[in-house]
């Protein structure tokens, strides 16, 4: 990939090819501009490699393999930085075409100076069917939300997130609980009922969500999700490996 | 390289014809989508919009081809229709007066 090199990570290309092993035997997509596995194409058939930083993407392939995230309007076409892909805050977004579904567990690697929504499916306010998974510069909370059409849950992480400091988010949920987390950090459990699926529409990534203000810019190092959720053992990894994107070590 | 940015804001009034000039001008295939509503109160997203805007990343040249069309709609119209002729067989293309409405409509702020 012309004019990305990856950053000097505090693991290695073993680690890198067990964090992609673990994401497919559950059956997810990765996301990370810093992999040169992970082509990126500014345009949303992947015919125009980027060139550069700087460049808009309209095309990230997962690096597990798996569906490629894509945007095939320019105005909302994130760019590519060295810290990762950079939402404006305004319209941006990455759409995997992706469903999720009530066993499931995502992990993105975020930094942001203000609100920023880095997951999320459906196209309002807060969903109908599916998730929302934000961070409130307010009040520097990590908030998950899920929706199954007639109740909400919001799980929130208090006072944890300094506004522009990248952070590893964790969350996991099922019929029965969902749970998120900051760093590895204690999870915060709240009970839900009912089913999830299926949602109002696929999962994006990006700090924006249609017509709502909950989010602005915001830069994404890398993002993972996995439509059933690993083990202990894989959610410590694939933790890491992220904290490593944002030269972090955890 | 992308290293300026535009942003438009245009009224309701005029929207179907900036959805045929972003169609047109952006180089992917979903240039009609470009437009954001934009709401008095934000939070409601179901609310009716006031108006629109696009904001992108581009580069120098662009901007420069895309405000010279702005200030010139008949050649910005005759673009359109070439670009329709091309990539768009079929599609509803806004007449001249549609774009003259468009280009008359269309604020040019700093990107936020």
């Amino acid at each position: 990939m012309l004019g990305i090199t990856r950053r000097a990570a505090v693991l290695g290309p073993t680690e890198l090819q067990r964090v992609i092993q673990a994401v497919r035997r559950n059956g997810g997509v990765l996301y990370c501009p810093m992999i040169t596995a992970a082509a990126l194409y500014s345009d949303s058939a992947g015919l125009t490699p980027i060139t550069g930083f700087g460049d808009v993407v309209g095309r990230a392939e997962s690096a597990s393999g798996g569906a490629a995230a894509i945007q095939a309007t320019t105005a909302r076409k994130p760019t590519v930085s060295a810290q990762g892909f950079v939402f404006d805050g305004s319209n941006d977004f990455l759409d995997t075409g992706l469903t999720t579904s009530d066993e499931g567990w995502l992990c993105v690697g975020a930094s942001s100076t203000n609100n920023s929504t880095f997951f999320a499916n459906g196209a309002g306010s807060i969903p109908v069917r599916g998730l929302w998974f934000y961070r409130v510069h307010a009040t520097n909370n990590v908030v998950l939300v899920t929706g199954n059409g007639s109740a909400v849950v919001t799980t929130t992480v208090g006072a944890s997130m300094a506004s522009g400091v990248p952070r590893v988010c964790e969350a996991q949920w099922s019929p029965a609980a969902q749970s998120v987390r900051v760093d590895g950090g204690a999870p915060v459990v709240a009970a839900r009922s009912g089913s999830m699926s299926p949602p109002a529409a696929s999962l994006r990534i990006g700090s924006y969500i249609d017509g709502a203000t909950y989010a602005t810019a915001g830069t994404m190092a890398a993002a993972i999700y996995c439509p059933q959720i690993p083990s202990d053992a894989e959610q410590t990894l694939l933790r890491r490996w992220v904290a490593a994107q944002q030269g972090r070590r955890l | 390289m992308y290293s300026d940015s535009l942003r438009l804001v245009i009224p309701v009034t005029v929207i179907d014809a900036a959805r045929a000039v972003t169609r047109a001008l952006d180089p992917d295939v979903g240039g009609y989508e470009s437009w954001t509503p934009m709401r008095q109160n934000p939070d409601d997203w179901q609310a009716p919009p006031t108006g629109y805007f696009v904001q992108t990343p581009c580069s120098p040249e662009f901007k420069q081809r895309a405000m010279w069309l702005l200030q010139n709609p008949a050649h910005l119209h005759s673009a359109i229709a070439a670009d329709g002729a091309q990539r768009w067989p079929g599609a509803d293309m806004p007449t001249l007066a549609d774009v003259q409405a468009f280009c008359a409509a269309a604020q040019m702020e700093p990107a936020q």
